[in-house]
């Protein structure tokens, strides 16, 4: 039972962590209509600002994880404004070839930069162990848990309640009627993707004590992303969380129970099952995010 | 555009080429350049056989690096295992990754364009895992070695002990010439015709009476058995198979290959196959280098030039394929 | 030039015989003993196509309700109605591009309903689309061939190897294809980019390439739509001498003039139902028909 809690435990923590990366790139895709195949790196990105924030510059935990969040909302604005804008209304394959060019671009300099050999981090959080019912956890995880909760759910309020939120998911409903009405379309396609980012940022600062960060980490992260988008039905937000945390869940489960080496090949297990079976994802048909 | 060259001129300029690549390494005394002249020569093939899927039916895949790496693993097994002589072991290396390719097409070809580029891409990752982790299989992480170096015996006309690299680059030679031939007879014939049609017009290509799943899977299994070739070439050369080789390291040429060099024209893949690998090797940049050049090149030329795809595509194309006719010689010269 | 697609001498056609057309419908409908394929003058008593309760919807909008069509051999026949009423639809549903929610699709008798698009092409059935969808980077000639080289029975080995076989098919289809060019006027262009053609001239090429096998059925998506008044006639004359020739032709089309001028039925779509179907004068006067089109 101890086991099977902490799998849970542990289920939950990569779940949320693929729910960040999954959310922005449904966000992307369902605004954009791209698929962005550099989403993973960016994380790695984002993960190794935090890295130099904490580590090298010894900045305080929290405000380690707000500069990364900032400064992944910059950047994505940033790419973009320089590299998305200008092939937003080209075929699908030029999409694919400038992400796949970014992500190559971004995992080989970092291995330039930083090496291949994982980095560690340490927080006090990470090695604080909170204990109870008879099993421990360490207190990274709690936060991590917390914050991510906290911030779907003010995602969730922004796409609902405000302005600029509505016109997203007006956005990926009918572009071309948005900008007939007068919507921004390029101000909040960037603001997306700057959104995007930044919630990579965040997750970054927040995981990044829990696992090591490598830089050839993104690939592997943006497929498994894709996955939770494509369980999730193609451009839900919240789709895409449900599909990330079950990801999670089976993930660490079956690293439980049955081999933790093939573990990453779940995740393209199960979504050749949903694109064969139920192309429209596990969450029913809505149009729009 | 120019006019048809004759058929002869056309036949002495390829003898003249061809003597002038069996020549290269006698002339060339260096053993390294002529290990570099292998390399290209690999990726040429490999280029080719992308093309085939990429250029011409229009998939974009990105499971290439898997189906050479099946193909080395596969060779390198029955060769080590199994004691299979080379030119079995090259046989079956092939027909494993083209195999597996038929396998794979059926769930990957229900997905349309950028979707299946990401199911072939988790299809590389897993094929990834696989090597890394089947240690009684591949040897995991501390590589598959050992592999014999060809003995290619066809009884009683040859009997040919393949050692040194100019014998490595001659036997290169004779797969990539088999390969050029073959992709140029497919894509000037009306297979290339119905591929060109999938890839402009599907949907007016199933109104005549293109089947395109036929096709894709055709072009699919193709250029993964011609991977899954020079991937079992690949082992008996090394003659260690590790699991970077799987890398996407090759993808990311590949692609730089098609996008630079030029998509779906031959002479064009050819060319960027020898730009993007001899000379790198040559001056010897080191691989992560040459990863952030080439991913800087494909975002600069796409994001800049994205008409300069299809404008590319349209200029080199200028020149079609066919001419009115599927089959080159005199009796077919329509003027 | 040529001013007919069949001409009155006999030259060698692509390989798409009766008894080859025959087999295939065998084949893919898996019926026995049909009755043999139309010749040229088509034959009376066998609907060549017929829908029965076709319906197709979309997210709860039903784009086509329980439309019943037949048509004989040898008609010339127009299927208009306001835009929305479902007439593309009911085209791709009828050949294979779309999946029907209910209802059948017969061919000569075989049920069709769920042959995929190419199969059905393979039938003797060829269809235009509303947008002329042509081969861009390929030439006229080459548009051309595309449009017969699968419908010849020859395999990937001897495209391969050409073989004679090959060989031989391919020149026919040269013939054919030049035939054709001659007939809608566009063989000074032979060798240009498709790409290169002004709108008429597109729509010709997509006309042509439609009659490369040569069909038993002709599914036209608005021919006349935005070309000049020459063109137009064109067209029309071009319509009437091949349904002569015992071609049948299912044509939709907005343009009145062309449909009142040339065929010898109409066919009334409203909001994916049919609403009344006949001869010309009968529709002009027919009030749901004018409600249909003005009423709203």
């Amino acid at each position: 039972m101890q086991t099977f809690l902490e799998q849970i435990l542990n289920g939950l923590t990569l779940g949320a962590m693929y729910a960040c990366v999954a959310a922005g790139q449904a966000l992307i895709f369902g605004v954009a209509r791209l698929i962005n195949f550099a989403h993973g790196d960016m994380f790695m990105v984002g993960a190794y600002v935090f890295f130099l924030a904490f580590s090298v510059a010894g900045l305080p935990y929290p405000v380690a994880v707000l500069v990364a969040a900032i400064v992944m909302f910059g950047f994505g604005g940033l790419f973009e404004r320089t590299i998305v804008r200008p092939i937003l209304d080209k075929p699908w394959h030029v999409h694919l070839i400038a992400t796949l060019g970014a992500s190559i671009v971004l995992a080989n300099l970092a291995v330039l930069i930083w090496g291949t050999t994982p980095k560690q981090v340490t927080t006090s959080y990470s090695a604080t162990i909170l204990e109870f019912a008879g099993f421990r956890l360490s207190l990274q995880r709690v936060i991590l848990l917390v914050v991510t909760l906290l911030s779907f759910y003010g995602l969730h309020l922004f796409l609902e309640r405000t302005k600029t939120g509505k016109a997203m998911k007006a956005m990926s409903q009918n572009r071309e009627a948005c900008a007939v009405v007068g919507i921004d379309v390029r101000r909040i396609s960037t603001l997306t993707f700057a959104m995007s980012c930044g919630l990579l940022g965040l997750a970054a600062g927040l995981v990044t004590p829990l696992y090591a960060i490598f830089p050839t980490m993104g690939l592997g992260l943006t497929f498994k992303a894709f996955a939770a988008v494509i369980m999730g039905g193609f451009g839900q937000v919240n789709g895409a969380i449900y599909g990330a945390f079950i990801l999670g869940l089976t993930e660490a489960l079956a690293a439980g129970y049955i081999a933790s080496d093939y573990k990453d090949a779940i995740a393209f297990a199960i979504m050749i099952l949903v694109l064969l079976l139920r192309p429209q994802g596990l969450f029913g048909k809505k149009i729009g995010i | 555009m120019s006019k048809e060259k004759s058929p002869y001129v056309y036949a002495a300029l390829s003898l003249a080429l061809l003597i002038a690549l069996i020549a290269l390494p006698l002339v060339l005394k260096s053993g390294y350049l002529v290990h570099i002249l292998i390399a290209t020569g690999m990726y040429t093939a490999l280029a080719l056989s992308y093309d085939l899927i990429v250029g011409h039916v229009g998939l974009l895949s990105l499971a290439h690096p898997a189906f050479f790496g099946v193909g080395a693993y596969a060779a390198a097994i029955a060769a080590t295992r199994l004691g299979t002589p080379f030119l079995a072991a090259f046989v079956f290396g092939g027909i494993v990754a083209a195999g597996l390719a038929l396998l794979v097409s059926f769930p990957f070809f229900r997905l349309a364009g950028a979707s299946f580029a990401i199911g072939t891409l988790g299809f590389a990752l897993i094929m990834q895992l696989v090597a890394n982790n089947s240690i009684p299989l591949t040897g995991g992480p501390l590589c598959l070695m050992g592999v014999p170096r060809p003995r290619l015996t066809i009884p009683p006309l040859l009997d040919w002990q393949v050692s040194s690299t100019t014998e490595y680059y001659y036997l290169m030679l004779a797969l990539l010439l088999v390969v050029v031939a073959l992709c140029s007879r497919l894509t000037t014939s009306r297979v290339g015709r119905a591929f060109i049609s999938i890839r402009e017009e599907e949907t007016l290509a199933m109104a005549s009476g293109v089947n395109p799943l036929k096709y894709k899977t055709f072009a699919f299994v193709i250029g993964a058995l011609i991977a899954g070739s020079v991937g079992a070439y690949y082992a008996h050369y090394s003659t260690v198979v590790c699991p970077s080789d799987l890398s996407n390291y090759m993808t990311t040429v590949l692609v730089i290959i098609l996008f630079l060099g030029g998509v779906g024209r031959m002479r064009g893949v050819i060319l960027g196959s020898i730009i993007f690998t001899f000379v790198p090797e040559f001056l010897r940049i080191a691989a992560t280098w040459r990863m952030v050049i080439y991913g800087v090149l494909l975002l600069v030329t796409i994001v800049r030039m994205p008409e300069g795809l299809d404008g590319m595509l349209t200029k080199t194309l200028r020149r079609f394929p066919f001419s009115g006719t599927s089959a080159r010689g005199p009796e077919n010269d329509q003027r | 030039m040529r001013t007919s697609a069949r001409p009155r001498k006999r030259v060698p056609r692509p390989q798409t015989s009766p008894q080859f057309k025959e087999a295939r419908l065998r084949e893919t409908t898996g019926k026995q003993g049909l009755i043999k394929p139309t010749d040229w003058k088509g034959r009376v008593g066998m609907t060549l196509l017929e829908t029965r309760g076709l319906t197709k919807k979309f997210f709860g909008l039903t784009a086509v309700d329980s439309v019943d069509i037949n048509i004989e051999p040898g008609e010339l026949v127009s299927l208009i109605g306001p835009n929305g009423s479902g007439k593309t639809t009911l085209f791709n549903c009828m050949t294979g591009f779309l999946d029907a929610d209910g209802g059948k699709v017969y061919y000569r008798g075989g049920d069709i309903s769920d042959l995929p698009a190419h199969e059905i092409a393979l039938l003797g059935i060829s269809r235009t689309f509303q947008q002329a969808r042509i081969y861009r980077r390929l030439s006229v000639l080459e548009n051309l061939l595309m449009g017969v080289q699968e419908h010849q029975g020859d395999s990937i080995l001897d495209r391969i190897l050409r073989t004679k076989k090959l060989n031989r098919l391919e020149k026919e289809a040269i013939e054919r294809a030049e035939e054709l060019m001659g007939f809608v006027g566009l063989t000074h262009l032979r060798d240009q980019p498709a790409g290169n053609l002004s709108y008429g001239q597109y729509k010709l090429l997509v006309f042509a390439a439609a009659l490369m096998p040569d069909p038993d059925l002709l599914l036209l998506d608005e021919p006349a739509a935005a070309i000049n008044p020459t063109m137009i006639n064109k067209m029309k004359d071009h319509m009437v001498e091949l349904n002569k020739t015992g071609m049948t032709i299912l044509f939709i089309e907005h343009n009145m003039e062309v449909v009142m001028d040339i065929c010898e039925r109409i066919i009334v779509l409203d909001a994916g139902r049919k609403i009344a179907e006949g001869a010309p004068e009968a529709i002009r006067n027919d009030e749901r028909v004018v409600e249909a089109y003005f009423g709203r």
